[in-house]
C-alpha cells in the first residue's frame, strides 16, 4: 500500500465536504470517522513491513518530493491516526448534545490537521515540510478561534501572530539552505550541511531553531501557548497537545539528527529542554484553571521529551518515543474528560472537581495523571525510567537534577487535583457519561495500563524505530536509491 | 494578571534573540563568505523537456513540485474557509450607495474582457508566462469590480462552492490516477509527446492541473473578496 493515501485521502475528504453534506445531516461526520478508521487500518498494516518504503511523487529524488515510510515515521502515523479516529468517534457522541456551529468546516479542519501532521512526519523535502507546517498552522489558528467567543478570538489571533513569525524564520532558513546547498532534499542536505562554513551553519541552525521553536513550544518561545489553550475549546486542546505538537517535535529532531549528526549544539538544547520543563511546572503550581494547568503540564512534558531527544543515543530516543506515546494518550484522555466536566458544570475551574460524583471519571482522571507523572505500573513510567537512565549513562547530571526537581513540583499540583477529586467533605452531583464516552476513555486508559505492565509488547518495534531514526546513512541510501 | 512583567520578559527575550541573530549575520559579513551558490535550477531545466511543456516554470510548479502546489491549494482553501467562518458570524445589513453611471457601464463593459483574459492566462499557462494562480486572481478581480460597482450584485455561494469542490476533488483524483496507472502520485499519465511542445494540447496532465488550480484560486479569491467587502459594508 502506498503512504500517499495518508495525505491524499484527508485532503480529498476536505475538498469533497460540500458534496458529502448533500447526502444528509450526519453523512459528513460518519464518513470522516470511517475514513480515519480506514487510515488507521492502513497504518496498522504498514507496521509489519520489513523495510523502508519510499513513495516517489512525480519525479525521482533528489529533485522530486518523496515520502519516506520507515519504522519510526509509521509509528508516529499510527499514533496520530489512532488518536484522531478515537477523537472523531468521541465527537460523534458529543455532537448529539453540543455540536459546533457550522460543523462541516470543523470536519474539514480536523482532517487537514491530520493530513498535515502526517505530512510533516513522512515528507523528505524541507520545502514540502514548510508547506505542511503552514497547513497545520492555519487549520490550528482557525480551530482555536472556532467557538467565536472573545477569548477564542484572542487565542486565534495570538496563535496566528506567533505562527507567522515562526514561518518567517523558517522560510528564511530554507532560502539560505537552498542558496548555499543547492537542494531541498533532506538526504542531500544531510550530506552537505556539515560542509558549510561554521558562521553560515550557525545562522541557519539558529533560524531553524527559532522557526520550529515557536511550534515545538520550548522556552522562551512558548509564552503564547497557555493563552491559546485557555481560549480554544477543550476538545481541540486534546488534538493540539496529542497530535500537533508531537508532529512538530518529530520533524524538528528528524532535521536536527540529519543535519548535525555530531551533536554540536546538544549541550545547549538539552538545557533548553530542562529549563522549559522547570519553568512550566513552577508556573503551573499557581494556576486555578484546569485547561491552563494541563497546558503548562504539556509544556513541561514537551521540555522533558525535548531534552531526552537531544542526548542522541538510541536508548534516549526509545525513551522519548515511549514518553510521546504515553503523553499523547494520557493528555487526550484528560482533555476529553475535562470536556465532560465542562459540559455539565459550564466551568473549568479546579473547584469544579470537588463537585463531581462519578467514580468512572475520577478513575480515568487519576490514572491518566499518574501515568503523566511516571509512576509504575503505567506506560508513563517506562518512558520516564528509560529516559532518566539514559541521562545518567550520558553523564548529563545538571539537566537530570533539574528534571527530577521539576517532576517533584509536577507531582505537587497533580496530587492537589487528586485531593480535590477525592475530597470527602464536599457536596457532589452525579456526572452523566454516555456509553461511547465511557468506552473511548476506557480504551485509552487500557492502553496505558496494558502497555505499561507489559512494555515488551511494543518495545522491540520501538527499539528498531529509534535505531532507524539515528541511522543517517540508511536514510540517505534508501531515499536516494529510490526511483522507478 | 502580570501583564507588565509578561511584556517585559517577552521583550527582553525578543531583544536577546535579535541581538544574537544580528551578531551572527555581522559575523558572516565580516568573514566575507565565499559565494558558494549552487544552482539546482539547471538540473530541473535539463529534464524539463521530457514532459513537452514549453514553459519550464510551469513544469516545476505543477509537475516536479506538484505536491507542494496541492498543499498551497489546501492552504488557500482553509484560509478562505477561516475568513468565511470569522466574518459570517456577524449580522448582514448593507447600506446601499448607488454608484455612478459611468462606473456601472464601464464595469459591465470590462467584465467579460477581464474574465476572458483570466481564462486565457489560465489555459496558456504551459506555453507562456502566467498560469492558474495568476489567471485565478485575474478572474477574481473581475468579480471584485462587479461587487464594488453594483451594490446588489452577490456571488451565489452554492455556485462558487460547486466550482471549488469540483476543482479540489479533481486535483486529488488526477494525482491518484497517476498512482493507479503509473504507480506514481501526480504522475503524468496522459500521453505527452515532445513533438507536441508549444501546441495548446501538450504536456499531458500539466495544463489540466493548471486550469484546475485556476478554477480553485478564482473561486476562493472571489469568495474571500466578497466576504471582506460585505464585512466592511457593515461598519
Amino acid at each position: 500500500m502506498s503512504s500517499i493515501y495518508f495525505i491524499a485521502l484527508p485532503l480529498l475528504f476536505g475538498f469533497a465536504v460540500p458534496i458529502l453534506s448533500r447526502f444528509g445531516k450526519n453523512s459528513v461526520a460518519y464518513s470522516s470517522a470511517i475514513m480515519q478508521l480506514a487510515l488507521l487500518y492502513l497504518a496498522y498494516s504498514m507496521i509489519s513491513m520489513p523495510n523502508s518504503v519510499v513513495e516517489v511523487i512525480a519525479i525521482n529524488p533528489p529533485l522530486g518530493i518523496s515520502l519516506v515510510a520507515n519504522k519510526v515515521s509509521v509509528a508516529f502515523v499510527l499514533l496520530f491516526t489512532l488518536l484522531m479516529s478515537l477523537f472523531s468517534i468521541y465527537y460523534l457522541d458529543i455532537r448529539r448534545t453540543k455540536p459546533y456551529k457550522d460543523e462541516n468546516k470543523f470536519f474539514i479542519l480536523i482532517n487537514m490537521l491530520l493530513a498535515s501532521a502526517i505530512g510533516l512526519v513522512l515528507s523528505s523535502d524541507i520545502f514540502n515540510i514548510y508547506v505542511f507546517f503552514e497547513i497545520a498552522g492555519i487549520s490550528a489558528y482557525i480551530l482555536s478561534a472556532y467557538e467565536g467567543s472573545a477569548k477564542a478570538y484572542e487565542a486565534g489571533i495570538k496563535y496566528l501572530i506567533t505562527g507567522m513569525i515562526a514561518s518567517i524564520f523558517l522560510v528564511f532558513a530554507i532560502a539560505l539552505i537552498y542558496i548555499h546547498l543547492g537542494s531541498l532534499n533532506l538526504a542531500v542536505l544531510s550530506e552537505r550541511f556539515m560542509t558549510l562554513p561554521s558562521e553560515m551553519k550557525l545562522l541557519i541552525s539558529m533560524l531553524l531553531f527559532i522557526g520550529f521553536g515557536f511550534k515545538v513550544e520550548i522556552f522562551p518561545l512558548n509564552f503564547w501557548v497557555t493563552d491559546v489553550y485557555e481560549g480554544s475549546s477543550t476538545l481541540v486542546n486534546g488534538l493540539f497537545s496529542s497530535i500537533v505538537v508531537k508532529a512538530y517535535l518529530f520533524v524538528f529532531f528528524h532535521i536536527f539528527y540529519l543535519f548535525i549528526p555530531s551533536g554540536e549544539y546538544g549541550s545547549f538544547l538539552v538545557m533548553v529542554g530542562a529549563i522549559t520543563m522547570i519553568v512550566a511546572e513552577t508556573v503551573a503550581l499557581k494556576q486555578t484553571n484546569l485547561k491552563r494547568i494541563f497546558a503548562y503540564s504539556s509544556l513541561g512534558q514537551i521540555g522533558f521529551i525535548f531534552s531526552t531527544l537531544t542526548l542522541e543515543s538510541s536508548s534516549a530516543v526509545t525513551a522519548a518515543i515511549f514518553i510521546v506515546i504515553a503523553h499523547s494518550i494520557a493528555k487526550l484522555a484528560i482533555f476529553l474528560t475535562i470536556t465532560i466536566i465542562e459540559h455539565s458544570s459550564g466551568s473549568v475551574d479546579i473547584s469544579t472537581l470537588r463537585h463531581i460524583k462519578s467514580p468512572f471519571v475520577v478513575t480515568i482522571f487519576i490514572v491518566a495523571m499518574v501515568s503523566l507523572l511516571g509512576l509504575p505500573p503505567l506506560l508513563g513510567f517506562t518512558g520516564k525510567f528509560l529516559s532518566l537512565k539514559s541521562f545518567a549513562v550520558s553523564a548529563e547530571f545538571l539537566p537530570l537534577t533539574i528534571i527530577i526537581i521539576a517532576s517533584v513540583i509536577e507531582s505537587v499540583y497533580y496530587f492537589k487535583l487528586v485531593g480535590l477529586l477525592l475530597d470527602r467533605e464536599s457536596e457532589r452531583k452525579p456526572l452523566p457519561t454516555s456509553l461511547i464516552q465511557k468506552s473511548i476513555l476506557s480504551l485509552l486508559i487500557l492502553i496505558l495500563v496494558v502497555v505499561g505492565v507489559a512494555p515488551w509488547i511494543i518495545s522491540p518495534y520501538i527499539d528498531q524505530a529509534s535505531h532507524m531514526m539515528l541511522d543517517n546513512s540508511l536514510y540517505i541510501s534508501t531515499l536516494l536509491g529510490a526511483g522507478k | 494578571m502580570n501583564l507588565k512583567r509578561d511584556v517585559a520578559v517577552q521583550t527582553y527575550s525578543g531583544l536577546g534573540l535579535s541581538a544574537l541573530l544580528a551578531i551572527t549575520i555581522l559575523n558572516i559579513m565580516l568573514h566575507n563568505m565565499p559565494q558558494s551558490v549552487k544552482r539546482a535550477g539547471e538540473k530541473l531545466l535539463e529534464i524539463n523537456s521530457q514532459d513537452g511543456v514549453a514553459n519550464a516554470v510551469t513544469t516545476v510548479v505543477v509537475y516536479f513540485r506538484g505536491f507542494d502546489t496541492l498543499g498551497e491549494i489546501a492552504v488557500l482553501f482553509i484560509a478562505s474557509l477561516g475568513i468565511g467562518l470569522v466574518l459570517s458570524s456577524h449580522s448582514e445589513h448593507h447600506h446601499k450607495v448607488e454608484s455612478s453611471f459611468i462606473l456601472k457601464t464601464a464595469s459591465k463593459l470590462l467584465f467579460p474582457i477581464i474574465i476572458l483574459f483570466g481564462i486565457y492566462v489560465m489555459v496558456y499557462g504551459h506555453l507562456s508566462p502566467g498560469g492558474g494562480f495568476q489567471g485565478g486572481v485575474i478572474v477574481a478581480s473581475a468579480f471584485l469590480l462587479l461587487l464594488i460597482s453594483h451594490q446588489d450584485f452577490e456571488l451565489s455561494h452554492s455556485v462558487i462552492s460547486a466550482f471549488e469542490t469540483l476543482a479540489g476533488v479533481s486535483y486529488v483524483i488526477i494525482g491518484l490516477m497517476g498512482l493507479w496507472i503509473l504507480d506514481n502520485f501526480l504522475g503524468n499519465f496522459i500521453p505527452h509527446d515532445i513533438s507536441q511542445m508549444g501546441m495548446l494540447v501538450s504536456g499531458g496532465i500539466i495544463p489540466l492541473i493548471y486550469i484546475i488550480v485556476g478554477i480553485k484560486v478564482g473561486s476562493e479569491m472571489s469568495m474571500i473578496v466578497q466576504n471582506l467587502l460585505k464585512r466592511s459594508d457593515n461598519e
